[in-house]
């Protein structure tokens, strides 16, 4: 079956090389090599691969803020790596809350189908509770079927404003930049998570879109410009225009959160002496799950573009 | 013996040594080689068959795994024939088998990104790495008390255009985010060229 190739690099339809051999130089003699040749830099083609199936895990993710609204928490289930359908979902579960003296029980949104589990809409976390999730599942994965899970809830520095920029010469159409101002506290190492809207549209709706910094060039100064989202001109879905309200969202996350996306991000990319051998992605289930339940807590500013 | 820990940070990282964990390896193996130098014939055919293995706490649970460069059979051939007093083609063969590496035997989707969930460290292969070069060279006459002597050399590189991988990536599809497939990155196919080689 014949295989589509892109390649790029460059294409040189001559190149002059200069030898200078020990052996030659000591007969004081020069060679000098013409070589004409074609070099293409990489080629890139889909292949068909057969891996093997590995067991079945348990996959959370969900979290809690300090807004007022439901906690969610959708669990699926692992698949081979070629199933190429939407993820299993795991059904029937029991899902419940607990901030160390109050239970929560998260309902099946539509029981037996949906595999998503929420608390009430009047739900909010509080800055530095510690949040354990439990999961008691009605049929075992691999033998499991209690999963707990913990996350303390980080606090936020209060935005003070944001601004949004246009850089015209920076990539082939320019880059929009989200600034934040803030006071950043010194007393810890904080860890942040960015979110933005545009006009009430949740843009980073997919968790390799969302931007992701820590307070290592920050520590204990006052925030002032630095820039929390890139947003490329070149694609048209996320584009900005004049008029367009941007909403920007900052979540104090934990560290373990943190590296958690930073991980999800990078994983499936391997370019030999830049990555490291590829490895499963750390969350923070227990009993063998995969994912993540997370808490944070939040901090609003909004703009207009002009 | 090092290696890299899980999810090491390798680009722009002022602190390597951190990303680096410590055990044992070792290696076996046997070498092969047979020679021939006649006067009109020369070439070599070598085989060389061997084991590298790692085994360090941290990374893959503590289980043994082939170290990234283990190449159990290697294989190499190579002839050069002078036909004529001005003309010489030669020809080498070159086989090994595929280097180990981690692939994804599941996946799990969160947030809206499907993620690997990989085999054991280098518990697969890519596929085995062969190719073939040709070249023809033709040189100038030699004459009594000439300062200078050239050759022409017509040399193909990769005579058929194996795809060898350098390395493979898995993607999610953009249009359809529920599919995922692997990419292959090769870096050279057929490489004709021409050189002129000129001694003074």
């Amino acid at each position: 079956m014949p295989r589509k190739s892109t390649c790029s690099g460059s294409f040189l339809p001559s190149r002059l090389t200069f030898i200078f051999d020990e052996y030659e130089m000591m007969n004081r003699r020069i060679s000098y090599l013409i070589i004409l040749g074609i070099t293409a830099a990489s080629c890139t083609e889909r292949i068909d691969l057969t891996l093997d199936e590995t067991y079945t895990r348990l996959v959370v993710d969900g979290g809690i803020s300090n807004d007022t609204g439901t906690c969610q928490v959708a669990l699926t289930k692992t698949a081979d790596y070629f199933y190429n359908e939407p993820a299993p979902r795991v059904v029937n579960a029991t899902v419940t809350l607990s901030d160390g003296i109050t239970n929560f029980t998260l309902h099946e949104t539509d029981p037996g189908r949906s595999g998503l589990y929420q608390t009430d809409s009047n739900f909010y976390g509080t800055t530095g509770q510690e949040y354990t999730l439990d999961i008691s599942l009605d049929q075992p994965i691999d033998n499991q079927s209690g999963y707990t899970s913990s996350c303390r809830l980080m606090s936020v520095p209060r935005l003070d404003s944001i601004q949004v920029t246009f850089q015209s010469q920076w990539g082939p159409d320019g880059i929009w930049e989200i600034k934040v101002f803030a006071q950043e506290p010194g007393d810890e190492v904080n860890y942040y998570m960015f979110h933005y809207y545009r006009n009430d549209t949740l843009m980073t709706d997919s968790i390799w879109k969302i931007s992701i910094s820590d307070d290592k060039y920050i520590n204990g100064s006052y925030i002032s410009g630095l820039t929390a989202v890139y947003i490329n001109d070149e694609n048209p879905w996320e584009t900005l225009h004049p008029g367009d309200r941007v909403t920007l969202k900052m979540s104090g996350i934990t560290k373990e959160y943190y590296d958690f996306i930073y991980q999800v991000q990078l994983s499936g990319f391997n370019i030999p002496f830049f990555t490291g051998p590829p490895a499963n992605v750390q969350g923070n289930i227990s009993n063998g799950g995969i994912g993540f339940f997370t808490a944070y807590s939040n901090s609003w500013g909004s703009t207009l573009v002009k | 013996m090092i290696d890299f820990k899980d999810f090491a940070e390798l680009l722009l990282n002022e602190k390597l040594e951190g990303e680096i964990r410590e055990g044992k390896g070792w290696s076996y193996g046997a070498e092969f080689l047979v020679r021939i130098t006649e006067k009109k014939f020369g070439g070599w055919i070598s085989y060389t068959l061997s084991k590298s293995m790692r085994k360090i706490p941290e990374i893959n649970n503590g289980n043994p795994y082939p170290a990234p460069y283990d190449k159990p059979h290697n294989i190499a051939i190579v002839g050069n024939y002078q036909f004529h007093p001005r003309w010489s083609v030669s020809a080498d063969w070159v086989y090994a088998t595929g280097n180990p590496v981690t692939f994804p035997t599941g996946r799990a989707e969160i947030g809206g990104k499907v993620i690997p969930i990989y085999s054991d460290r280098n518990a697969y292969r890519y596929q085995d790495y062969h190719r073939l070069d040709l070249s023809v060279t033709f040189y100038s006459k030699q004459k009594e008390g000439q300062k200078f002597n050239w050759d022409i050399n017509v040399s193909v590189y990769n005579v058929y255009n194996r795809h060898n991988t350098w390395s493979i990536n898995f993607v999610q599809d953009n249009e359809n985010p529920n599919i995922t497939y692997a990419e292959k990155i090769y870096l050279f196919g057929i490489v004709p060229s021409v050189t002129f080689n000129f001694h003074f």
